[in-house]
């Protein structure tokens, strides 16, 4: 119950934190935007959408609309798939370094919360900041893409779930180096470095790191390093497919949940043994 | 049936590579503070103060020693709800409003929502906060901060509180308000364990004090037995002291000094100033006024120190 008083308090703290407003505010621009410049014109041949009254595609049947519109969709997603757990992480990097500061930190373990009730209540938090915020674009995108085109897909609707769960693969390293760190910048960079330089070379080991050893076990330890760290490339793959109308691919899913896992134990395993 | 017992208390903080050095905060620390007492912790900066406030907390780890708060050995996580926790230099989410402040630490505290509505302007109206309750805490002075902060600390109506500084930054008439506040407590049944550097303040509030240097306990006992050791009087005398009064005098008390009109005597007992007393009329001399100046909290608290000072050197 508690976590949950402090999932909440969470969420507020962030929802209303600047970022986070400037953000709701280009979506809200972005959605007025696409209400009012998408629409569709039928015709004998078919039904052609219109942006901005110039016509924007051939006229098209029924299914062809559909395939139009879940191809736009599932490009959206993974359009915005990166931005979100990168802007994600740079909006709640700052939250467990915040609480474990002195004068904040004794207040809340002075409280009848365990230390993983704190890491807990906190993650939860952030996650449900990232999912309102995605969900209010994604879902505005959504509903007025269905008022437009009378397309309804609900595979676009998994995208903020699976966003989220992007983001809270990343944020599983960012809360460990914020707790082992106590600072917010440290997690920042320890993430961008991990997502833009480590994510890529670990991805492409057999062509970057292999060569530079012939050793077996080296390669191994590479392999095992991959794994070791939450793989948000291979989630992004396996939302963006399945809002495409794919099969789910559980395996990337499985893996960053492992991976995740494991940070987050780390981090609360530093947290029960430190003192503040 | 104590509300504080500790035993051996010890903290190390280790340093340097792989913790081979260490500052000991805590030093093989025991006391017991028993129920419904208000009970001041003094001891100069490093002392080891805050640490034993943490290690009763579960917010630092101890060393070595054990503890048990309201009767539950620690670590507890549960036991907390029945304590209430005011710590030096804290800090709220800036833009909350006090009486939010109080609505999330007290739901955090395990106090249900409908307890908390009729608790939170009670709380308010108590610590002097009614009309600042809608402004955000960032805006608050520090002295208006140590109020939402005692607040928040009193929100689940604890029956041990700690109060590390209470007073800090708070004006003269807000002291008095707050000292007002924990007699009130106290005449209520809560424990009470303040850590201050304002020795007057604690010699006006507190029953027992304990003074810590170097993690070590010095001494402990009441504001009575911590002043204890005589007390020094101003007698005003009319004339001259003879010269063998005077030397009589000097013999008889531990410290005696004289100018012109009034004699200052540091006389151990009642006694003993009584027996000054004698002699002084005995030798005709006039005696005008007396006044007792005791020992403070303060001065005894130094002198102590300074004994400890000494010894160690």
């Amino acid at each position: 119950m508690k976590t949950l008083i402090l999932a909440a308090f969470t969420a507020r703290e962030l929802v209303l934190k600047a970022t986070m407003l400037v953000l709701a505010g280009i979506s809200t621009v972005i959605l007025l935007f696409v209400l009012a410049g998408v629409s569709t014109v039928t015709t004998p041949e078919g039904t052609s959408i219109v942006l901005f009254g110039q016509q924007g595609s051939p006229p098209l049947s029924g299914e062809a609309l559909a395939v139009f519109v879940r191809g736009f969709e599932a490009s959206s997603a993974s359009g915005l798939f990166a931005g979100v757990i990168l802007f994600g992480v740079l909006a709640t990097a700052g939250l467990l370094p915040d609480t474990l500061e002195k004068g904040t930190v004794d207040i809340y373990l002075s409280k009848p919360l365990a230390r993983a009730e704190v890491l807990a209540g906190r993650t939860t938090g952030a996650a449900a900041a990232i999912f309102l915020n995605t969900l209010y674009f994604l879902g505005g995108l959504w509903l007025i893409l269905g008022l437009r085109t009378g397309v309804w897909d609900v595979h676009f609707l998994a995208a903020p779930l699976g966003m989220t769960y992007g983001f809270l693969c990343l944020y599983a390293l960012v809360s460990f180096l914020g707790i082992l760190s106590r600072n917010t910048a440290i997690a920042v960079i320890g993430a961008f470095i991990y997502q833009f330089v480590i994510v890529h070379v670990l991805q492409n080991r057999a062509a970057i790191l292999y060569p530079l050893t012939s050793s077996e076990i080296v390669h191994r330890i590479l392999d095992g390093a991959y794994y070791l760290f939450p793989q948000t490339g291979g989630v992004q793959e396996s939302v963006t497919g399945f809002v495409s109308g794919s099969a789910i691919q559980w395996k990337p899913i499985a893996t960053a949940f492992l991976s995740s896992a494991g940070w987050f134990a780390a981090g609360w395993w530093i947290m029960e043994r430190s003192d503040y | 049936m104590s509300a504080i017992d500790a035993s051996g208390l010890t903290k190390i903080y280790r340093r340097g590579f792989r913790g081979k050095t260490g500052v000991t905060a805590l030093n093989n620390l025991s006391l017991t503070v028993e129920r419904g007492e208000v009970f001041g912790f003094l001891g100069p900066n490093g002392a080891g103060k805050t640490t034993l406030v943490k290690v009763l907390l579960s917010l630092v780890r101890p060393t070595a020693g054990q503890a048990s708060l309201l009767d539950t050995r620690l670590p507890d996580t549960r036991v907390r709800e029945r304590i209430g926790y005011l710590p030096e230099n804290h800090r709220f989410p800036g833009y909350l409003t006090g009486e939010q402040v109080l609505r999330l630490f007290g739901r955090l505290s395990g106090v249900t929502r409908p307890v908390l509505d009729s608790r939170i302007p009670e709380l308010l109206r108590l610590v002097g906060m009614e009309q600042w309750k809608a402004m955000k805490v960032k805006r608050y002075s520090k002295g208006m901060l140590q109020r939402i902060g005692l607040a928040q600390a009193l929100a689940n109506d604890p029956d041990l509180l700690f109060l590390d500084e209470p007073t800090d930054g708070v004006d003269p008439v807000g002291r008095k308000e707050i000292r007002d506040i924990l007699r009130d407590l106290r005449s209520k049944g809560k424990t009470i364990f303040l850590n201050s550097h304002l020795l007057s303040e604690v010699e006006l509030v507190c029953d027992r004090v304990a003074i810590v240097d170097k993690g070590s306990l010095l001494k402990i006992g009441t504001i009575a037995e911590m002043t204890e050791g005589g007390a020094q009087y101003t007698i005003g005398i009319d004339g001259e002291l003879p010269e063998s009064a005077l030397m009589e005098a000097k013999a008889m008390v531990v410290k005696f000094t004289m100018q012109p009109g009034t004699l200052v005597a540091d006389a151990g007992t009642t006694r003993e100033l009584n027996n000054i007393i004698d002699l002084l009329r005995r030798h005709g001399v006039m005696i005008t006024s007396l006044h007792q100046q005791k020992t403070t909290l303060e001065e005894s608290f130094l002198a102590l120190l300074k004994r400890e000072g000494e010894a160690a050197s």
